[in-house]
């Protein structure tokens, strides 16, 4: 994904390479949210299949805070539970053989899909539990479309970061080794998830 | 550069010690107790909580670059 914010070159070289740079972010965005947005969908029309008991309209919040609380543990390198996921990346063959911009369109479509490339934390699946669980085809592509733009809208801040080679080395370096802080992140915004969760059962859903 | 670009699977990390364990548990009680206490002034719905989280979720996935 670097490679889609990398501007080289001279002076007049950058001025061309920030438009081009501006237009793949664009594509990259577009994809990535519409198949976000997608994944999102259908989800929340999986969700329309569930049974709509009181006892499921309990179950599925207590199930959904339990595991919150068990994610949240993963996250924080407590316990260890399973991350179903395919573990592979966009095809990188793509970046030789097609127009930058439609590179940049089908990365963001690839990534966009979630479950297609690696899944970095465990709140993706929560998410997803939660599409599926409270999820309206709508409401469900409007979550996605919120993973999307996350991930979307960093890559915008990432790259204004970027402007030489060694800029994105340097800042791909941070980010590697800052991916512990990121868990930890992650950890805490799940376990204050699965409090907040939780106290609906006896506040009143 | 390239090299480092290359579609990499995230790098393991470390174990942590049964100390630093122990006190993410604490940080993770702690958070807990702290969403119970915000629902109860009704600060935030399930629905704004998983927005949230997919917020973070989409944010955190570029660690993967």
């Amino acid at each position: 994904m670097g490679s889609i914010a990398l501007p080289v070159g001279d002076r007049v070289v950058i001025t061309n390479q920030e438009r081009r740079k501006f237009f793949d972010l664009l594509f990259y965005s577009i994809g990535i949210i519409f198949a976000a947005a997608v994944l999102g969908a259908f989800l929340g029309l999986l969700g329309t299949w569930l049974p709509i008991t009181p006892l499921w309209q309990i179950g599925k919040v207590a199930l959904l805070g339990i595991l919150c609380l068990l994610y949240a543990l993963h996250e924080l390198q407590i316990v260890t539970l399973p991350t179903p996921q395919r573990k592979q990346q966009v095809p990188e063959k793509w970046r030789y053989t097609l127009p930058r911009s439609l590179t940049a369109l089908f990365f963001g479509l690839l990534l966009g899909l979630g479950y297609i490339t690696f899944i970095i934390v465990g709140t993706f699946y929560i998410v997803t539990i939660g599409a599926v669980f409270f999820g309206t085809p709508l409401l469900g592509a409007i979550l996605f479309g919120l993973f999307g733009l996350g991930r979307a809208s960093s890559m915008w801040l990432l790259s204004s970061s970027m402007k030489s080679l060694e800029q994105v080395e340097y800042t791909i370096a941070r980010m590697t080794m800052t991916t512990a802080l990121v868990h930890l992140a992650n950890g805490i915004a799940l376990a204050l998830a699965g409090g907040v969760i939780l106290s609906k059962l006896w506040l009143g859903l | 550069m390239f090299s480092l670009m290359k579609n990499q699977p995230p790098i393991k990390e470390l174990r942590l010690s049964p100390a630093l364990k122990l006190r993410r548990l604490v940080l993770a009680i702690g958070m807990t107790i702290l969403g119970l206490t915000l629902a109860f002034w009704n600060a935030l719905s399930i629905l704004e909580v998983l927005f949230i989280l997919a917020f973070l979720s989409g944010i955190s996935s570029n660690w993967s670059a």
